[in-house]
């Protein structure tokens, strides 16, 4: 009884903490200014990465970044107030998908990242991309 | 059960620590918002909460087993040590001793990692991340040996498992970015979040260094330190960032990336090797570890220079002229 009072009590202390850290709005969603920044912090996080063909997605949530000898595409998605990165090589990619209003939708074969979905807008390449992630599945 | 003190026996420092966690939380993210000085995003402070919590009831569903251990290899100690004074500051700088050795195998042995790269796998460093604990710890069998080494010589198993509480509650000041440096002295004898920060960086030149958890003396003694530099401002997580927060998910991702290498081996080598090296291992070179990375960017960026010329392990970020 004592013990489930207290995993009760933590639960809610951890949610009046969630809860304060929402209503404060100490984060801002993640977004790339242009592609040149996320060609940046792809070479960061690679330490070294040549840039081949590159497409930002229209709100700067996510980028899609070629590496120069077409071996990898580079993938940065916003995660809150964050940037995750993978290095796509064949055999990663589940599937890419267009859908609706032109956006593209990422699967890959990592659980540890979430499906994103990649709004192009009325770019026309969308289907040159899609073809492109599709071509790294397993 | 022999002398041991009553406070030692009824008191649980963790219990009594966690009002004074909630309230430093909430006062970092006030601070947050007036300053600036420190990032949180709700849903990585969820997930980093829960981990916490999670760590809390895994410790109380393994209580009994590691009681029983300990108490096992405490039948069996080399010495009977006791509970002088002098004795409790004796064991508080040996444990931290051995948490430093610990700590060091939980970044340079995949298989320690898998359990420890939890508490890194945030990107923002708050109070919060300090929570962030591994749900499974004892099923890297650590305890066994490592985790037995005072028991056996002959501290008590209460007091061991006092004194790394304490070392615990000392660790969780040190996750913040508000506090930038602290006094010279403090900082030379002391972790710090100035310290700390480098430890959660994944910067190449911070990888791999500062596994101190109170004393940094160890760093320094044994090769590992290396202090923050203004010119490379820190990026917490991990090598390769988790895109979820899925409590469930961080907490078995590395043991599931291990099991998926082994299975996929070419060799018993070729799976032990998965198991037991450096994280970042691989047999193609694919993939890189700290001390991959760490070349890679001094080759990029030209050899480092030593700051300190009597602290030949510390590394120095190239200037700007380099």
């Amino acid at each position: 009884m004592m013990l489930a009072l207290l995993l009760l009590g933590s639960l809610a202390g951890v949610a009046a903490m969630v809860a304060l850290n929402h209503w404060l709005g100490l984060s801002e969603p993640a977004r790339l200014r242009d592609i040149d920044e996320a060609v940046e912090r792809l070479d960061v996080d690679a330490v070294g990465f040549e840039a081949g063909e590159s497409v930002l997605a229209e709100d700067g949530s996510a980028a899609l970044v070629e590496s120069a000898d077409g071996a990898t595409i580079g993938l940065l998605a916003a995660r809150g107030d964050q940037f995750v990165i993978r290095f796509l090589t064949p055999g990663q990619v589940r599937a890419a998908r267009i859908g609706e209003g032109g956006s593209l939708t990422i699967r890959l074969a990592d659980f540890t990242f979430a499906p994103v979905s990649f709004p192009f807008g009325d770019s026309p390449h969308i289907r040159h991309w899609a073809d492109k992630l599709n071509a790294l599945q397993g | 059960m022999e002398n041991v003190p009553d406070f030692v026996r009824e008191l649980d420092p963790i219990i009594y620590a966690i009002p004074i966690f909630v309230i430093a939380v909430f006062a970092e993210m006030i601070y947050a918002r007036n300053t600036g000085a420190a990032r949180f995003d709700a849903r990585d402070t969820a997930s980093s909460l829960l981990m916490g919590l999670g760590n809390t009831v895994s410790g109380l569903v393994f209580a009994g087993l590691l009681t029983a251990w300990f108490m096992f290899v405490y039948d069996h100690r080399f010495f009977t040590i006791g509970f002088a004074w002098w004795i409790w500051v004796l064991a508080f700088v040996l444990d931290d001793f051995v948490y430093y050795w610990s700590h060091r195998l939980a970044h340079t042995v995949r298989w320690f990692w898998a359990d420890h790269v939890v508490h890194h796998s945030s990107q923002h460093y708050n109070l919060t991340t300090a929570l962030r604990q591994p749900w499974l710890s004892p099923l890297t069998l650590k305890f066994l040996w490592i985790g037995s080494a005072m028991v056996l010589l002959g501290f008590h198993p209460l007091m061991v498992g006092f004194l790394g509480a304490i070392n615990l509650i000392y660790q969780f000041w040190i996750h913040t970015e508000v506090i930038k440096r602290c006094p010279p002295w403090f900082e030379a004898v002391m972790n710090t979040p100035s310290h700390h920060r480098v430890h959660h960086a994944t910067n190449p030149l911070y990888l791999d260094r500062n596994y101190a958890g109170v004393f940094i003396v160890w760093d320094k003694l044994f090769g590992t330190f290396q202090p923050e530099l203004e010119a490379e401002p820190c990026r917490y997580g991990i090598v390769k960032n988790l895109g979820t927060n899925n409590p469930i998910k961080i907490s078995m991702h590395e043991w599931f990336a291990i099991v998926a290498d082994m299975r996929g081996a070419a060799s018993l080598r070729e799976a032990m090797m998965y198991l037991l090296a450096p994280p970042g291992w691989s047999p193609d070179g694919s993939r890189a570890t700290s001390k991959q990375l760490l070349a890679r960017w001094q080759a990029r960026n030209g050899t480092p220079r030593s700051e300190a010329d009597d602290d030949s392990s510390t590394r120095a970020a190239p200037s700007a002229a380099e």
